[in-house]
């Protein structure tokens, strides 16, 4: 075994596989911070790169895209409140207010970036050391516990509605509703499509996600700057990595997202938008510091990014121990590992062992380079924050049309995308949450569709739910989660009347 | 000047108007559970026109009640500031249409230069560094290095 | 000065716009090729029109391909895309099964007419996989357990009225068995995460994203619905075989919106030949758990033709659940 390990390590720290390692990264990383490029994207469009390279290396490249293109969305969601991929949607809430409104785009950056490798190195760990443990639990989830998986996914709606909760559900339900537009896979009928070729095809994600995001941003920036005379920012930054004093307040949140991002990364079919929003949620729901999120609070950007960033290693782990890829970008690197000859499944550890080190180092590089690019990238992005927004603003609007086109070469998701840009506009100054409109989308499908499949496997029966320990355990938490607003306060009376108590 | 009162008004009587259409809509879908297990087409919307509804039934109950405290609460919607915002807003809806006519470039050549003027730019030298360098950088980018298609002029 | 330099800048970017745009065309290709997939990055669909296209690179000069995922709508405003676009030859598009079957759902007008066929590199049957301690050996054994237990044998698919669907649907007409259709949007890989976990009982699918779990023995292929054995499961009989003529196959092909004209798609069609005859295109198939096909022009026109007839057929006589 100790052969295996001195042979994955040489091949892994080979320098041929560090540089293709670095460009990987790096094309990642820029992918994932431009709206509208997404990682699938990336992994495919240096895919065929792959053939030309034996073995594992050209997979590590592949590794680096992947783990680049998530941590990249963070850098346009802090800097310009636009998240470059879904799964940095949650780092909008609290990176953007502290680049913004308190000045600090790098300390939020540095913040961001040590998330995300943490979370990244904290999954290849995890990968490394209980891979086939973790895949038994993958494969118990059945329809029932996706639905709840789901469902608590769409209460985190009350916890993320910074404005008024009632229209963070509307926003949600709304959300919902669009996911349901197009042809209903359970059923086979086509739902409000109105005879719209477009429509049958649903309303696509990401051109609604800019729309709402990056579209509406710019449009209120275009409000903001009327007047506004230009000061140039003091964006000194001394350090890029994040102070001990913030370490030491991030520190439990760090563990937990990293935590919950494995376990819903090796769950097939569920990334890292969905993680990086729960683990959001439940830094808020645990935090000392409640009050401050949605207003730069270290541990609301921490916590999605980590996530996010830990779904890479839990991802690989039903690929590589079942041969079941849980996403596009892990159903591309199974193909490309499939090409070299290296055979996902339950018997790849024990045929090719080497091979699976070298993939593990390789996961693990990937995230730490990551981190090395985006710190050294810190006090350059940083200066974004400086760039008048006379030139700024044109040039977001150009990104917005170009990445929402680039999505599917379709006019009609532009005009959707400007849509929903005006329309989020009018709801930002109205109190509501696009990121509950967005968690709606992106749950909607899911839920609907495990719930009734669940109800066909048990021809109808609703006691699924409540005899199956992992669904019946979620389904408590949503419900408990979708009331907190309500009984937030009175626990919040009674944890106080205790504490004074015990002084007195 | 516009309140929040007024704004929640308006919110709650479209959300319920969306909700009830939905609703009669996924009527002719199905609403209800199946047979041998599942539900039709048209619960899972009917539920969320459902919340529509409720939540837009609850919000006018709670501005009814708390009318002072929206009506406090200001909606900035008229000033000079949000007319230049409006202005962006149809520059863009044109850019949309002129996007199909004259392609991407052409459409960026026009579209930068009128934003960076309403934004208050005079500087034409600025302007039209910009306007090139961006539009040489996303040529770059998506059209050599991605080989992306950008929207072409209909004359090509 | 700087007003001159300014000036000419402006128009060496607008004239390498408009040269880009207009696309000196000389010989074909003489620019990208777009090729629009109707199905998700990773799927195989998408896999093995890449992996045709990267060959074909091989076999063109000068032919560049760029690939676009376009998966909304299992895939029809992909196709619709394609069927639209100018018959320039710079955009073509994968086609799949569910054309032969959509134009009959009331989805689309579409059908093959509108399509020139250059290549058919895939056509995955759909196979009967089960777990591998279930207690039914063959085809026979399942259909007769299924007999006995009506509706209990629950069987995954890729979505309802979708091309795994049918299968199912023509397997219990054909054996006049019942059993409980269970789809799983998502696609085959969460149906092996189902099957492979205990959840459903079997399935009727495209048998390669089940190969690692049939090679490490948890799951067992029973039949396979093609016209001959399968080159990656030599040992699984096709259901011809055993006395039942059906064969469902999903299959991709790449073609062109009508009207290209006779020498591009000839080169076209060259192009595809020449590289799905190779020995390494073969083999990469093979390494994907796709079987290769050699369909060209007219033969793979003449199978969607074929798909078709059946599918209208299909649609006439089955009745689907409501």
């Amino acid at each position: 075994m100790l052969n295996n390990i001195a042979a994955a390590i040489a091949s892994a720290a080979s320098p041929m596989t560090l540089l293709l390692l670095i460009v990987g990264t790096g094309a990642g990383i820029l992918i994932g911070a431009m709206p509208g490029l997404s990682v699938n994207m990336g992994i495919a469009l240096l895919y065929p790169l792959t053939f030309a390279f034996d073995g594992v290396q050209g997979i590590i490249m592949l590794l680096g895209v992947y783990c680049g293109a998530i941590y990249g969305g963070s850098i346009s969601a802090i800097l310009l409140n636009t998240p470059g991929t879904p799964a940095s949607a949650a780092t909008t809430l609290d990176g953007y207010p502290m680049a913004n409104k308190m000045g600090q785009p790098g300390r939020a950056l540095g913040l961001s970036t040590m998330g995300s490798m943490f979370g990244g190195v904290f999954s290849a760990i995890c990968l490394m050391i209980f891979a086939p443990q973790l895949a038994k639990v993958a494969l118990t989830f059945s329809k029932a516990e996706y639905f709840a998986l789901a469902l608590f996914g769409i209460s985190i709606i009350t916890s993320v509605s910074s404005g008024s909760v009632l229209k963070g559900l509307m926003g949600g339900a709304l959300g919902l509703f669009i996911g349901t537009i197009g042809i209903d896979a359970m059923t086979g009928k086509m739902r409000f499509t109105f005879d719209s070729t477009y429509l049958i095809g649903g309303i696509s994600f990401i051109p609604v996600l800019i729309g709402v995001f990056a579209f509406s941003q710019v449009l209120s920036s275009v409000e903001s700057c009327y007047d506004e005379k230009y000061e140039k920012k003091d964006v000194k930054i001394d350090r890029v990595f994040p102070p001990f004093s913030d370490l030491k307040r991030v520190m439990v949140t760090l563990f937990r997202s990293s935590l919950i991002g494995t376990f819903i990364g090796c769950i097939p079919g569920t990334g890292g938008d969905i993680s990086s929003f729960i683990c959001y949620d439940q830094a808020k729901k645990w935090s000392k510091y409640k009050e401050n999120f949605g207003n730069g609070e270290p541990e609301g950007i921490v916590a999605p990014e980590s996530g996010n960033n830990a779904v890479s290693g839990g991802a690989m782990i039903p690929m590589l121990t079942l041969g079941i890829p849980g996403d596009g970008a892990t159903a591309i690197l199974l193909g490309a590992l499939m090409v070299q000859g290296i055979a996902p499944g339950p018997l790849l550890f024990t045929n090719q062992p080497m091979q699976v080190y070298t993939i593990f180092l390789g996961l693990l590089l990937a995230n730490i380079v990551m981190g090395c690019f985006g710190f050294s990238l810190i006090r350059v992005f940083s200066r974004v924050v400086n760039v008048p927004k006379e030139i700024l603003i044109p040039v977001i609007f150009m990104m917005t049309f170009v990445g929402t086109y680039s999505y599917n070469h379709s006019m009609t998701d532009v005009y959707v995308m400007v849509f929903f840009g005006i329309l989020g506009y009018f709801m930002n100054k109205t109190q509501f949450s696009m990121s509950a409109i967005i968690l709606g989308i992106i749950l909607g499908g899911t839920a609907e569709q495990n719930f009734s499949g669940a109800l066909m496997m048990s021809k109808g029966s609703f006691s699924i739910f409540f005899t199956r320990p992992i669904c019946l355990i979620f389904l408590l938490i949503s419900v408990l989660s979708l009331m907190s607003p309500l009984y937030g306060q009175t626990v919040k009376k009674i944890w106080k009347n205790r504490k004074e108590n015990r002084k007195g | 000047m516009v309140n929040m009162k007024k704004c929640n008004y308006v919110i709650s009587a479209v959300a319920a108007v969306l909700g009830v259409a939905i609703w009669a809509l996924s009527a002719g879908l199905g609403i209800g559970f199946k047979e041998e297990g599942g539900i039709s087409a048209g619960t899972w919307p009917a539920i969320t026109g459902g919340i529509m509804v409720g939540a837009a039934l609850i919000l006018l109950v709670m501005t009814l009640v708390n009318r002072k405290k929206y009506e406090e609460m200001e909606v900035v919607l008229g000033l000079p500031a949000n007319r230049r915002v409006y202005l962006v807003m149809g520059i863009m809806v044109v850019y949309c249409l002129l996007l199909n006519v004259l392609g991407l470039y052409i459409s960026g050549l026009i579209l930068i230069p009128a934003l960076m003027w309403v934004l208050g730019e005079r500087n034409k030298k600025k302007t039209a560094i910009v306007t090139v360098v961006a539009l040489a950088a996303i040529y770059v980018i998506f059209s050599l290095i991605l080989g992306t298609k950008l929207p072409e002029p209909f004359f090509m | 000065m700087c007003k001159k330099i300014t000036a000419v800048l402006l128009s060496i970017v607008l004239g390498a716009a408009l040269l880009t745009g207009c696309g000196a065309k000389g010989a074909y290709p003489s620019d990208d090729i777009e090729v629009i997939v109707p199905k998700g990055a990773g799927g195989g669909t998408d896999t093995s029109t890449r992996g045709l296209l990267t060959y074909m690179e091989k076999n063109f000069e000068g032919a560049k391909f760029n690939v676009t995922n376009n998966p909304d709508g299992g895939g029809i405003t992909g196709m619709v895309q394609t069927a639209e676009a100018d018959p320039d030859g710079y955009v073509l598009g994968a086609v799949t099964v569910e054309l032969d079957m959509f134009c009959f759902q009331g989805k689309t007008e579409l059908t093959y007419e509108s399509f020139d066929a250059i290549a058919m590199p895939i056509g995955a049957p759909a196979a009967l996989i089960v777990q591998a301690d279930a207690p039914y050996n063959s085809i026979d054994e399942f259909v007769a357990y299924c007999q006995e237990n009506p509706g209990a044998v629950q069987v995954g698919n890729s979505g309802a009225g979708a091309i795994w669907d049918i299968a199912t649907y023509l397997v219990e007409q054909e054996y006049g068995i019942t059993v409980s259709h269970i789809p799983y949007p998502n696609g085959t890989a969460d149906i092996a995460a189902a099957i492979t976990g205990g959840h459903i009982d079997a399935t009727l699918a495209d048998p390669s994203s089940f190969m690692t779990q049939i090679e490490a023995g948890t799951l067992k292929c029973l039949g396979v619905m093609s016209e001959d054995r399968m080159t990656l499961l030599p040992e699984v009989p096709t259901f011809k075989e055993e006395g039942h003529d059906l064969v469902v196959r999903a299959w991709a092909a790449l073609v062109a919106p009508k009207g290209l004209d006779e020498e591009s798609l000839t080169a076209l069609r060259n192009a595809a030949k020449a590289a799905m005859e190779s020995e390494e295109c073969k083999e990469y198939f093979l390494s994907q758990g796709i079987e290769p096909l050699d369909y060209i022009g007219d033969d793979a026109y003449q199978v969607m033709a074929d798909d078709y007839e059946m599918y209208k057929k299909v649609f006439e006589t089955i009745e689907f659940a409501e």
